[in-house]
């Protein structure tokens, strides 16, 4: 009851006016970020704060935080609409979503995304005020050995997202590990395959390979055939059927809890939690062949999986002061501006603002779902602008997103050479999803292996020995067998060939 | 249509190639007034970090101060070299200059190799503050004081393991500094290296190593909230934030004098009219209430230094990390 | 798909054999845990077997399961060309003319190219885009963009 009554309290300050207007406008801003390749709310986030300085520190905090869930609202439309992931955390919607779009399905996604969005988003928040203080310890448990074993569980899903051949969608995955390791290495410094070249040495930015596999490729292919119909089939309905709901609906639910608790653990993200919740429900689906040819539930999963991994970095935030992601530490540092100081004595010093925060995270929900559903149509819209103009506009937003990662044309030249490498691969069968995954976690999964191997003074049991990680290694264990299991029966029945239509 | 399409792009690539004529004349201009024209500061880090944050609000009041816009460009990659290689090659203009951290500065080119810059290919503008390491353990650990801590730590060094963010940075030193001026060879203690200071905490909250010497904003919270507890810092005076926490001097390790920085430099064969106006743009932003109270919010003390004092530090720092480099187990 | 997968094949091998190469001159041990090398070294040396399955999967497999790779020819491969090679012209005219000015062009050419038939239709949408991104990239969200030599962004 205590809670009903701090959430009381909590409501009465974030229903007033001057905080329901802030939280919208953060709402807004980060729908349009997240639509936007190249800004994203980490950034957006510092460059604002300043200007929120005149603000009351709960109206401004509720502002910023609505950016943060709003961008992850955003992030799915470019992914759904021209293949470009506006944030890592779209990148498993992408799959699924772009093929609905060129099915003519692009609002039906679009708004399956919006509700999902909302409903795991909603669903979370509840998770997030029954459970914040008991999981605090919990995610404080999670050490490397822990985290060494998620990542191993990450990626498994590798394997269900292979394509035709085995070999290749591995080599793919390992590719992806490989383009990870480019750059400096964390612990000594040692340049690792950058050739003396400074802009090598901070690596290869995550955003520049997905503008380059997933989108580049994508424009080249359509501009092959003497017709530029890309979106072929005429635009369907503009909402989700009651039969696609239906569809969705236990993938909402699985994907508040898998997106909440993924979050909650500091140095995970929204793209791990989105890609864990859509290999749930590939696994449990009665067709996962559906699953990248475009399920409906896969776009579900992770639009709901990413919302509420916001809901679940939320817990270490608020509870022991620590960013889970890069949105979350720069949100800190809008808090410290504003003179709170985020810690474990948060909840006791300055309860109205937690509190008024978590509510301000309901009514941002409902914001967004009201002002995402009647953009469903002009988004759709914009499928309608011929391809002789769509097909430049895409390829200028590549340049944009990948110049804005650290304001270079190196970036633009990595991405421009992963347009190649991601066209030859889409030729030869080799898939590009695996890569992306790959290069997300492959650099937890190293510092993890490094780290608990210094800790166990180089032996291996301590991956066994310690029962959270030893769950999470049987649960790769398993989601490999079922990966395994759905693969054969998708294959069977409709053949070698049963993949998306061309 | 084809060739007409043609004539267009080779119209434009005539243009291009006007463009490409160098200006002379903009450039003579420079020296007359500094700043003339837009001024940036490279940030060699993500947004949010205390570079990016600190610089931001220089930013803000450099603009009013000159009625020039000043504005914060993030380059992020490689633990700050990236950003901060690129000032280095920059026109040596004062159009272009860098929030400069000890770890960039001096640490990453005492510590690895191919580094792409030395400690002395800049132009010293002047120090806005810093921040001291604090010698830290979790709430549960036997150890009350830096002694009782580092005479265990003496006995069995096999036994401890210590959290750092990468090996080149002020946590790794500042643990090194503690256990050579105790005798103990720091390549006994094993170091668990973690991405970023937030995690280096978070696993010493959590128990997974035994002991850190982490930045003061990083620990503060939970020391003050009873989780974690700080055993000795390196600030010559106390701090007012924790003010029951012995200095390094009194804890009797001296040796323990590892400290964040945050200040700014240029490209080297900077103007010296550039200089002095950054000397003294930052000695006023100090004074100046509003600036230094959200300096102390960031958690960074103020601590000014002018150009010549700045580059000596930093000189000083580069030749102890030098030193300490080599028994991490770091080869230059 | 045989042959290709045979020329992709010996190019990956020189890859892969060439990153084992480099990462085995990294150091392989930092104490007791793994060094920079070894990391890098296991997967090439992973990537190396893979490519093996799939070299070999495809010398087995006979010819007629075979489906051939359909590379782009004619005017596709033109439009791919000319959009490939526009966009590093494009990259490259947006440091001497700024932002505004060089995406109207490159929106321009490959429009034209991709058969947007009327010129002045062409033009107002492409000089419209390039306004409309500046405006919301550079003036709203103040992100840093591509800046020229010329007066104008």
């Amino acid at each position: 009851m205590d809670v009903l009554h701090h959430l009381a309290t909590g409501f009465s300050i974030a229903l007033t006016p001057v905080n329901i207007w802030y939280c919208f406008i953060g709402a807004f801003i980060g729908t349009l970020v997240g639509v936007l390749p190249g800004i994203g709310a980490t950034v957006s986030i510092a460059i604002l704060t300043p200007f929120t300085v005149g603000l009351g520190p709960t109206t401004a905090i509720i502002m910023l935080a609505g950016i943060y869930y709003g961008a992850m609202y955003g992030g799915s439309t470019t992914a759904i609409l021209i293949n470009i992931p506006g944030e890592a955390a779209s990148v498993a919607t992408s799959l699924d979503g772009y093929q609905m779009a060129r099915q003519g399905r692009a609002g039906p996604a679009l708004g399956m995304s919006a509700i999902a969005s909302f409903a795991a988003g909603t669903l979370s928040l509840i998770l997030l005020m029954t459970l914040a203080v008991p999981l605090a310890s919990y995610a404080l448990r999670f050490g490397p050995p822990e985290y060494f074993s998620l990542m191993v569980l990450g990626l498994t899903i590798v394997v269900s997202l292979v394509g035709r051949s085995m070999a290749k969608g591995l080599l793919a995955g390992i590719f992806g590990m490989l383009l990870a390791t480019i750059g400096m290495e964390p612990l000594t410094g040692q340049g690792r395959f950058t050739f003396g070249n400074v802009d090598l040495m901070a690596g290869i930015d995550f955003v520049a390979v997905v503008v380059g596999l997933f989108a580049i490729p994508e424009v080249l292919e359509n501009m092959e055939g003497p017709s530029l119909e890309v979106y072929r089939a005429k635009i369907r309905n503009l909402f989700p059927t009651g039969e696609d709901l239906r569809q969705s609906g236990w993938a909402m639910v699985r994907s508040a809890f898998v997106g909440f608790f993924i979050g909650v653990l500091p140095g995970s993200s929204g793209a791990v939690a989105a890609f864990m919740a859509y290999n749930v429900e590939k696994n449990l689906s009665a067709t996962p062949e559906r699953f990248g040819s475009g399920a409906i539930e896969g776009v579900a999963a992770s639009e709901g999986a990413n919302n509420a991994a916001v809901s679940g970095a939320m817990v270490p935030l608020l509870s022991l002061g620590i960013p889970v992601s890069a949105p979350m530490a720069v949100l800190i540092g809008a808090f410290m501006i504003h003179g709170l100081r985020p810690g474990p004595m948060l909840f006791e010093k300055s309860p109205d603002f937690v509190w008024a925060l978590i509510a301000s995270m309901y009514i941002g929900n409902v914001i967004l779902l009201v002002l995402n559903l009647p953009l469903v149509g002009l988004w759709t819209q914009l499928l309608r602008v011929p391809y002789p103009y769509l097909a430049p506009g895409i390829l200028v937003l590549c340049l944009l997103g990948a110049y804005g990662i650290r304001n270079s044309f190196f970036d633009v030249g990595v991405a421009f050479a992963m347009g190649l490498i991601g066209y030859a691969m889409r030729k030869l069968d080799y898939p590009t999803a695996p890569v992306v995954l790959a290069l997300i976690l492959s650099p937890m999964l190293e510092d993890a292996l490094r780290q608990s191997l210094t800790i166990s003074k180089g032996r291996l049991e301590i991956f066994v020995t310690r029962p959270i990680s030893l769950a999470l290694l049987a649960l790769a264990v398993v989601s490999v067998i079922l990966s395994l299991v759905s693969r054969r029966r998708g294959v069977r029945p409709s053949g070698a060939f049963g993949e998306k239509e061309k | 249509m084809v060739t007409k399409t043609f004539r267009t792009c080779a119209g434009l690539l005539l243009l291009a190639g006007l463009a490409s004529l160098p200006v002379p004349a903009a450039e003579c201009v420079a020296a007359a007034a500094y700043p003339s024209k837009p001024v940036q500061i490279v940030v060699a880090f993500a947004p949010g970090g205390s570079s990016d944050q600190v610089s931001r609000l220089l930013a803000t009041y450099l603009s009013k101060k000159w009625g020039q816009p000043v504005s914060v460009v993030n380059k992020p990659g490689g633990g700050g070299v990236v950003g901060t290689a690129a000032v280095a090659q920059a026109p040596a203009d004062g159009y272009t200059v860098n929030n400069a951290m000890v770890n960039t500065l001096a640490f990453a080119p005492a510590a690895q190799s191919n580094n792409p810059y030395t400690w002395d290919g800049f132009t010293y503008l002047a120090r806005v503050g810093v921040t001291p390491s604090v010698l830290t353990v979790n709430a549960g650990s036997p150890y009350k004081t830096a002694k009782e801590l580092v005479e265990a730590v003496k006995k069995d060094p096999a036994k401890f393991k210590t959290g750092v963010s990468g090996l080149a940075g002020t946590g790794a030193f500042g643990i090194a500094q503690i256990l050579q001026s105790a005798g103990v060879d720091p390549a006994k203690v094993d170091m668990v290296s973690f991405n970023g200071g937030v995690l280096v905490v978070t696993n010493l909250a959590g128990g997974h190593v035994d002991f850190v010497a982490q930045q003061l904003p990083e620990v503060l919270e939970m020391v003050r909230a009873g989780k974690l507890r700080a055993l000795m810092h390196t600030n010559p005076t106390r701090v007012k934030e924790l003010p029951d926490v012995p200095t390094s001097k009194e804890a009797g390790f001296p040796a323990f004098s590892v400290m964040a920085s945050s200040g700014y430099v240029g490209p080297p064969n900077l103007p010296p009219a550039v200089v002095t106006k950054w000397e003294t743009a930052i000695a006023d932003a100090l004074k100046d209430k509003e600036f230094a109270a959200s300096l102390e919010k960031m958690g960074l003390i103020a601590s000014y230094q002018n150009a010549k004092e700045f580059k000596a530090w930093t000189e000083e720092q580069y030749k102890s990390a030098k030193q300490l480099a080599g028994s991490l187990g770091l080869k230059k | 798909m045989k042959r290709a997968d045979i020329i992709s094949g010996a190019i990956l091998t020189g890859l892969f054999g060439f990153l084992a190469y480099q990462s085995s001159r990294l150091d392989m041990v930092y104490r007791n845990s793994p060094g920079a090398g070894f990391f890098p070294l296991c997967l090439s040396l992973l990537a190396l077997l893979a490519v093996a399955v799939i070299l070999a999967g495809s010398l087995r497999r006979p010819a007629a399961a075979d489906r051939p790779v359909r590379w782009p020819r004619g005017v596709g491969l033109r439009r791919i060309a000319g959009a490939l090679g526009g966009f590093l012209v494009y990259a490259w005219l947006t440091t001497l003319l700024g932002f505004i000015l060089s995406t109207a062009a490159y929106m321009l050419f490959t429009a034209r190219m991709l058969g947007a038939r009327r010129w002045p239709a062409a033009t107002a949408v492409s000089v419209l885009t390039a306004l409309g991104l500046f405006l919301l990239f550079r003036v709203w969200l103040k992100m840093e963009l591509p800046t020229g030599r010329l007066p104008i962004p």
